[in-house]
């Protein structure tokens, strides 16, 4: 980066904000211009049209000493994915497995389970994990993808820069700034699984003031029960809106949105249907100095409220933090920052059976960290050190350093290595809960356990990216990761109790006897064929390793050795083929293919999903997706119980229909 | 067959443009000179654009330079292989009357004068006015329209 002291006039930045006007209300290049040669199109003219490029990586991928990967929005929208979950499936290492109709087993590297515990994911800088299990309730989590302008995931542990539980990988799906969503976006889908959905967004604004407003619903079906309960149809509504200001060095945002809906879904062999509902407030204030400095300030509000059969939880968050860039001299970069997050929640209690001890509580967690990044041999090595400093009410305080070097000796070349120590901070679950079930002359306990440690994990890392021309790109990460205490479910203890009636108590602790090793590598080659013709991939490898340091009892998806291991596929593969056809068609294709998780009891499987869609005059996009085309239905992930049958997620269809007021 | 022209193409197109929309000092070279400093990621694309185009009266003709050789040009695209110099080599070009161009990351805040940004798949572009002025050029104001974002403040060094 430029230093401010070695320029004579470095000139700042006075952000007019303004949209380019003459673009505005202009139909992009239309036929016949095709055959005019560039070099006579009008500027205005100029930009409007849409060019293929390289599908390379933007730039910061190069200078990111971490396995980051971005999806952009051109592949949300050729993917077909219609939920954030589905559009996680184009990066390499990350797990996908859809449950039901409406949850989701998501994770990156192995270790993925039901909760998706230990991704942190973040929505606009807003965390959506839960302390209540330590993860994510992905059937409340949606935006409007079209106003997605790209998810970045890194996988392994986050870097110190991102928030807690940035354990195996971070995800973090950035909207569009309102400058950049202008007009009226409507868009209607009808499909055999996803029924409807529906989705209208008004942008305006002008000089320095943006905004937009959104409303969406939807209503989805069930997936394939093999005993025709097909309880997992459901719905939801959704409206928000977002604002930004800029002004000299200053910008400024605020966004939120609320939603309501239902969502059932499988606790044990009990069905129960949810209802949620939420919101949230999301505020946030960068000032760029220049040269490398600058300060990013945050708070956000969210409330979620979920209620249903065996349990229901109101909670709000109350989050604040900041992030400082500061140029030290001509050959350091130094960031830091700190956050503090509180969570008052209250579990309710519907069934005697089930409980979280205390009902209410205050979870908190504090964080604070400093990285320095050293530029030696004229910029193209990077040394990086830093360390994160993290206090919660479940654990205690905890130390996550971490150190990485990145090396570019082309600059289409870019080769990093990383050691990073992080951890998870445990859950309410983990400590608080109590399952007691009670039948004549027996009750069986699975307790939370207070003393339950953070999960540990130190990972060693090294990737590899080269643009070989202008139309190859490879990118290649390998890792080990050491991982200590993760959660077991410890041994049964069987006693008598003699308070009447006399009964056999059953004790099963929640503990953290796991640890071990897992290895691996993602290879994502991405290649343009032809102008118009685009393929990319990625192949992900995991092999396990793990040990329990004393016995474990198996009861559920996640706590013993074998759970572990026989729920990350070893093997993923995926191929994507866009291609622009003439005439404003295009064909995509999306080969995907998983191997097997014996401890779900899912085979392997194979899921070829396809697009056609036509474009009317940049406005009109009329779309036809066909998903999971290979066979009837598939499953991807267990139901947690040896007695029920996997369900099957259904071969699908769609038509979709999305009109812009303006070409984009 | 529809195919979209490539990144590059609209860009080679872009800088034969903005010839015509900004002023330099008068200066006597019989030639337009623009140059590629650093690795050419344009291919053919730039010399087929040029070939044969006179701009303000002047033939246009296209060299290759590496950063240490960057003078005796009036437009100079700096390529991305060139970002980690930048701190020396902006301040030298702007002593020459040379109007500065790349597609680098916040090139404009940088001390560069137009900077190439993809937006939704289409090239646009953003200017620093001020960093122009002090170079001795001025912009017309059908870029400064156009332009997706105009860069006006001079700030202080920190």
């Amino acid at each position: 980066m430029l230093s401010l002291r070695k320029t004579a006039h470095l000139c700042l930045l006075l952000a007019a904000g303004a949209l380019p006007i003459g673009a505005a209300g202009q139909t992009s290049a239309s036929p016949g211009q095709q055959n005019t040669p560039l070099k006579q199109l009008t500027l205005e003219q100029l930009g409007n049209i849409e060019v293929t490029s390289v599908n390379k990586q933007p730039e910061q991928v190069w200078n990111t000493a971490a396995a980051i990967y971005v999806i952009t929005q051109a592949d949300i929208e050729r993917s077909g994915a219609t939920s954030i979950a589905d559009a996680l499936r184009v990066a390499p290492g990350v797990e996908v497995s859809r449950i039901s109709s409406t949850t989701w087993a998501i994770g990156i590297r192995g270790l993925q389970s039901n909760f998706s515990k230990s991704v942190l994911v973040l929505i606009d800088g807003r965390s959506v994990y839960t302390p209540l299990f330590s993860g994510v309730y992905w059937d409340v989590q949606d935006v409007v993808l079209e106003d997605v302008d790209r998810i970045e995931v890194i996988r392994g542990p986050g870097g110190i820069i991102w928030g807690p539980n940035a354990v195996n990988g971070v995800i973090n799906i950035i909207t569009k700034n309102s400058s950049q969503t202008h007009g009226v976006l409507a868009s209607a889908l009808g499909g055999n699984v996803d029924r409807t959905i529906d989705e209208l967004r008004v942008g305006s604004g002008s000089g320095n003031f943006h905004y937009r407003v959104f409303g969406k619903g939807f209503i989805r079906a069930h997936e394939f029960h093999q005993d025709g309960n097909d309880f997992d149809d459901w719905h939801q509504y959704r409206g928000g809106f977002r604002t930004d200001y800029d002004r000299g060095k200053d910008s400024f945002s605020f966004q939120g949105d609320i939603y309501r809906g239902d969502s059932p879904h499988l606790i044990g062999t009990d069905v129960t249907d949810d209802t949620v509902d939420g919101g949230n407030l999301n505020a946030q204030w960068n000032r760029n100095y220049g040269g490398g400095n600058d300060f990013h300030l945050q708070a956000y509000f969210d409330r979620t409220i979920r209620t249903g059969l065996q349990l229901g939880e109101t909670r709000n968050t109350y989050d604040i933090d900041f992030v400082d860039h500061l140029r030290v001299g001509s050959h350091n970069n130094l960031s830091l920052g700190g956050g503090l997050r509180w969570s008052p929640n209250r579990f309710i209690q519907k069934q005697p059976s089930i409980d979280l001890i205390p009902h209410d509580e205050t979870d908190h967690i504090y964080t604070g960290f400093l990285q320095d990044e050293l530029h030696l041999a004229g910029n193209k090595l990077s040394l990086i050190g830093g360390v994160k400093f993290q206090h919660n009410n479940f654990s205690g305080f905890d130390i996550q350093p971490t150190g990485r070097v990145l090396w570019n000796p082309t600059p289409h070349q870019s080769v990093w290595a990383a050691v990073t120590r992080a951890v998870t901070t445990p859950s309410r679950i983990e400590e608080d809960f109590v399952l007691d079930a009670k039948s004549p002359g027996l009750e069986i306990q699975v307790l939370g356990n207070p003393n339950f440690k953070s999960e540990a994990l130190v990972g060693y890392e090294f990737g590899y990216r080269q643009l070989f021309s202008k139309s190859l790109y490879v990118d290649l990460s390998a890792f080990h990761n050491h991982y200590t205490d993760l959660q077991s479910f410890g041994a049964a203890q069987t006693s008598l109790v003699l308070t009447p009636p006399p009964h056999l108590l059953i004790s099963i602790p929640y503990n953290n006897l796991i640890s071990g090793n897992t290895n691996g590598i993602e290879i994502a080659p991405s290649w343009q064929v032809t102008p118009f013709w685009m393929v990319s991939g990625s192949y992900s490898y995991v092999g396990l390793d793990l040990k329990a340091s004393g016995p474990t009892s198996d009861i559920s998806s996640t706590g013993t050795v074998s759970k572990y291991e026989g729920s990350t596929p070893h093997q993923m593969v995926e191929f994507r083929s866009y291609i622009d056809l003439p005439k404003s068609f295009e064909f995509d294709q999306v080969f995907r293919g998983a191997s097997a998780l014996p401890a779900q009891k899912v085979a392997d499987y194979q899921t070829l999903d396809l697009q056609a869609a036509w474009t009317f005059r940049s406005q009109l996009r009329i779309a036809v997706v066909g998903q999971n085309l290979l066979h009837e239905h598939h499953d991807e992930w267990g139901t947690g119980d040896p007695t029920q049958q996997n369900i099957g997620i259904r071969r699908a269809a769609y038509l979709k229909i999305t009109w812009t007021s303006k070409a984009k | 067959m529809a195919q979209s022209p490539s990144e590059y193409d609209v860009k080679a197109a872009y800088l034969f443009n903005f010839a015509k929309f900004v002023q330099w000092p008068v200066s006597g070279g019989a030639d337009f000179r623009i140059c590629v400093v650093g690795s050419d990621p344009f291919g053919d694309t730039l010399d087929n654009t040029v070939k044969g185009e006179v701009v303000n009266g002047k033939r246009v003709v296209l060299k290759r330079v590496s950063a240490e050789s960057a003078s005796a040009c009036d437009m100079a695209f700096i390529s991305s292989s060139e970002q980690k110099r930048l701190s020396s080599l902006l301040p030298a070009l702007s002593k020459q009357h040379i109007l500065t161009v790349s597609d680098i990351p916040h090139f404009v805040d940088k001390g560069g004068m137009i900077g190439f940004v993809l937006d939704s798949g289409r090239v646009r572009f953003e200017v620093n006015q001020a960093c122009a002025q002090d170079a001795g050029l001025g912009m017309s104001s059908q870029l400064l329209k156009v332009a997706s974002v105009v860069r006006q403040e001079r700030g202080a060094p920190r």
